[in-house]
């Protein structure tokens, strides 16, 4: 009999697997990125189950809020007409590359339908905090405090670099008689 | 550093620092500086080797560092070693050498290279001195090729005329063949007795009890140096580049084609004499070697016309003899001759290189003549040289060489008998005609001569002088004279015992008489023949052999030179043009073709390039399947 | 709260969001829906993370999912960057004619 993990999950999974071949597939950039947010906001249902509260508030916070967001930003600066986005590749290459997915996925999926897997996970022991926010975040500024001093000054580099890739100078307006 | 290492360093450094100096600075200094300089250094080498002489007993090893060490125990030094066979051959290098230096400053005069002769002539004797005063084959080798390089770079002197080019190049080739035999000899030797020091190699031979293993290396190592001396040395098969070597300056024919570096071979065999006399028949070998060249190059010389040439054949045939006293066992009396002939062939060739200079750079004795009274101290001292080398008594050449003959006719080989004996009387004869033919009967010449200047005549006189004298360093004790070089020599090499029969004294003065009348044959015979020479010469087809030299050069030209020019024609347009070329241009063609064909996967498309990833990713997959159960 | 379902079908899951993303990563031919099939490989990458924190109960994967998302955001970032130069080069975003590369 089905318990209330499971009917989550497959209902959870198949929004999934629904959104990201719409992210994948829509041929406008736009509804790619509305689908992919659908697709992030589910995804953090599913940490939830599994668990993990800190990365769920981050999923939705961080990948659905701020990058997302830079996304949606950025396709409606462009403001690209069909032209510009370019026509897509043709039937023999996607149905070659679509192939090639499903036998990747096929062959993994396989592999990985072990017996082990596929039994249901043992219950977390008695007053466990893991993926707490507390829990996670004692982990990160102890255990892994160099790491988290890497990511930071790595999202100061990206920052100078995207100033510098984006930086366009002004035009100097041209001064009359200069040339004189 | 003590007493003999400051003297040694004194006799070595000199030249070597010389050379260096004439070099870089030569021009600047001048020729008055750079002559005198030169002559300077060798007088200061030949002062410290009289010092040596002087203070050095018997014999003494003078060890200046270690050169290469090969293990804990067995090392190569850089050392000297001064005995009585170095400090005789020492002596006569440094001492003829300045000699030669002060000659060669008036010889030389106006000339473009001055510096850079004076520099190749100093260096020439550093390398002799390393040569003769080493006490390792390896310093000795050094030496060996150091006077072959100083030889190259003074024959091919002027080397602006391709000829004397050539005939540089010409006398370093064959001389590389020599090297071989002397290098393999090396190899042979430290293989068979883990040594290059030659008091070792000396002392391991003496004490015996070889195995069969060294014997048969230490006999490897006799044909290796006889091969090595027959090149230096110019015997028969390797005499044909000294000929051609007279392309140099008269005063380098002189010094190192006549007086020293030709007597190398002598040396190292002199050297080795314990060596030698392990294989018998090495020496027999040597004998006849030398016999054959000394008579072959005389029939030679009577028939060159060039008065360098004659000099040059004279000097082989010499050194012949030189070595058929070794090959029978008397390296006194090659000695004896080697020191003797150095004095007076350095004479004739100075008086033959006064006569070039006074004749305007003319070497043709065709168009000489009557030069006797143009230039009378080159006329009187040449005669000097022309008596001693022809055998008059009581002149050093007959002193020497009727030691030689007397050697020669205690052996009781027939065929060496007679080959000694005809070879002393076409020695008178081939002198007497370069004599007569360049002083007497009418000037046939274009331009005036005039005599040569004092530096020249000078020098000449004293090698007459010595000429003279020498004779009695060795005179011998049946005749009432002292064999002081004998008494020198005796520690280091073997001396056979002298012939105590009743009747010795009689028999050596025969063979003297004999001797004698020989030479004063040849000189009457060559005067009758040459004194009313107008420029004919023999007709006879029979004759046509020695004046071509029985065809030698040409015999080599084609067994030898021309089928290495094939040889190296064939490697360069066979296997480098078409085997190497293909292979080396093939693979280039394939790696294009195949970068062609490679370059379409590189479509410049990032999506493609991870499609080949993916793929990439894929077979790992599938891999798994198939391996890893 | 914890979950009964099997760790095989979380990380099938996540292996086929994966495969969507490198599909779309492959046929799409303009630049800005390629940076949006990176996040869905990334994000499904994460998806395997937590699974395999949960399976070992070990915050690292927690943590290693931070680490994701942090190159993530700069990525897009510098993505996006790069597109908005490259359009105003060249006037559209059309990864066909960008073959500089090519050998």
């Amino acid at each position: 009999m089905p318990d209330l993990h499971h009917i989550l999950f497959f209902s959870f999974a198949a929004i999934i697997l629904f959104s990201a071949g719409m992210v994948a597939f829509r041929p406008r950039p736009v509804e790619s990125a509305m689908w992919l947010i659908l697709n992030f906001f589910v995804t953090a249902g599913l940490y939830v189950l599994l668990g993990s509260h800190f990365t769920a508030v981050i999923q939705v916070l961080v990948y659905a809020g701020a990058i997302m967001v830079l996304f949606v930003f950025v396709i409606l600066l462009l403001n690209l007409d069909p032209r510009e986005l370019g026509t897509e590749g043709g039937a023999s290459w996607s149905s070659l590359v679509l192939f090639m997915g499903f036998l990747s996925f096929v062959l993994v999926a396989l592999q990985l339908a072990t017996p082990d897997l596929l039994k249901a996970p043992a219950a977390l022991p008695e007053g466990s905090t893991f993926g707490s926010v507390e829990a996670a975040s004692r982990e990160l500024l102890t255990k892994y405090i160099w790491g988290f001093q890497l990511s930071g000054i790595i999202l100061l580099l990206a920052l100078i670099g995207v100033g510098l890739i984006a930086y366009r100078k002004a035009k100097v307006p041209q001064v009359k008689g200069a040339q004189a | 550093m003590d007493h003999f290492q400051a003297l040694a360093a004194l006799m070595i450094l000199p030249p070597l620092v010389g050379s260096g100096l004439w070099f870089w600075v030569g021009r600047k200094f001048g020729e008055r500086a750079v002559g005198i300089g030169a002559s300077l250094a060798l007088g200061l080498s030949f002062l410290a080797t009289i010092l040596l002489f002087k203070d050095v007993e018997g014999s003494a090893r003078i060890i200046f560092f270690d050169w290469i060490r090969f293990s804990a125990d067995s090392a190569v030094h850089f050392g000297f070693l001064v005995d009585p066979l170095s400090l005789a051959l020492g002596l006569v290098v440094t001492g003829v050498g300045t000699l030669i230096h002060v000659y060669a400053s008036g010889y030389m005069h106006g000339d473009e290279g001055f510096g850079r002769f004076f520099s190749y002539l100093n260096l020439f004797v550093f390398s002799m001195l390393m040569l003769v005063f080493s006490d390792s084959l390896l310093g000795l080798f050094l030496g060996w090729e150091g006077v072959g390089l100083c030889s190259y770079l003074l024959i091919s002197f002027w080397f602006s005329d391709e000829s004397n080019a050539q005939a540089g190049k010409k006398a370093f080739v064959v001389n590389r063949v020599g090297d071989l035999g002397f290098l393999i000899a090396m190899f042979a030797l430290f293989k068979a007795f883990g040594s290059l020091s030659v008091p070792e190699l000396l002392q391991a031979i003496q004490s015996g009890g070889l195995d069969s293993a060294q014997t048969f290396w230490s006999q490897v190592a006799c044909w290796g140096f006889v091969l090595g001396a027959a090149g230096k040395s110019a015997q028969i098969p390797l005499y044909v580049w000294l000929p051609d070597a007279m392309a140099g300056p008269t005063p380098v024919s002189a010094l190192i084609h006549a007086a020293t570096m030709v007597t190398a071979g002598v040396y190292l065999t002199c050297r080795l004499q314990p060596l030698f006399l392990m294989h018998v028949s090495v020496l027999e070998v040597l004998a006849y070697v030398g016999a054959l060249t000394a008579f072959f190059a005389a029939t030679i010389a009577v028939f060159q016309n060039d008065i360098k040439k004659v000099l040059a054949y004279s000097t082989i045939s010499q050194l012949g003899y030189m070595f058929l006293a070794v090959g029978l066992q008397a390296p006194v009396a090659a000695y004896f001759h080697l020191i003797t002939h150095a004095f007076f062939k350095a004479l004739l060739f100075l008086g033959a290189g006064s006569v070039i200079h006074g004749m305007h750079h003319e070497q043709d004795m065709r168009h000489m003549g009557g030069l006797r009274k143009q230039m009378p101290v080159t006329f009187w001292t040449m005669t000097i040289g022309v008596l001693a080398i022809a055998g008059v008594p009581p002149l050093s050449g007959f002193v020497s060489k009727d030691e030689i003959l007397h050697v020669v006719s205690g052996s009781h080989r027939n065929v060496l008998i007679g080959l000694a004996f005809v070879t002393a009387f076409l020695t008178a004869f081939y002198m007497g005609r370069l004599w007569i033919m360049t002083f007497f009967g009418k000037f046939r010449g274009h331009h005036e001569a005039h005599e040569s200047p004092k530096s020249m005549t000078i020098v000449l006189m004293v090698l007459a002088a010595l000429s003279i004298l020498g004779g009695f360093l060795n005179w011998p004790h049946l005749w009432g004279g002292h064999a002081y070089l004998e008494e020198f020599l005796k520690s280091t090499v073997a001396v056979l015992p002298h012939s105590q029969a009743p009747d010795a004294f009689s028999s050596s003065v025969k063979l003297a008489v004999g001797s004698s009348l020989l030479g004063l044959l040849g000189l009457a015979l060559a005067f009758w023949r040459y004194r009313n020479f107008q420029g004919e010469e023999f007709q006879a087809k029979f004759f046509r052999l020695f004046q071509n030299k029985y065809y030698v050069d040409e015999i080599y030209d084609a067994v030898v030179v021309q089928n290495l020019k094939r040889l190296g024609s064939f490697l360069w347009k066979w296997v480098d043009g078409f085997v190497l070329d293909g292979l080396l241009n093939g693979s280039a063609a394939v790696s294009q073709r195949a970068g062609m064909q490679l370059r379409r996967l590189q479509t410049g498309l990032a999506q493609q390039y991870t499609f080949w990833v993916w793929l990439g990713v894929l077979i790992l997959i599938v891999s798994v399947y198939t391996v890893g159960s | 709260m914890t979950t009964t379902v099997p760790f095989a079908y979380w990380l099938i899951l996540s292996f086929g969001v994966f495969c969507f993303g490198a599909c779309g990563f492959l046929i799409r031919k303009n630049a800005l829906s390629l940076l949006i099939c990176l996040e869905l490989m990334l994000s499904a990458v994460n998806m395997a993370f937590i699974t395999f924190a949960r399976m070992h109960m070990s915050e690292g994967g927690n943590i290693l999912y931070f680490l994701v998302i942090t190159v993530a955001a700069c990525e897009s970032a510098q993505g996006l960057a790069l597109m908005i130069n490259y359009f105003r080069l060249k006037q559209n975003i059309r990864l066909d004619d960008a073959r500089a590369l090519a050998g």
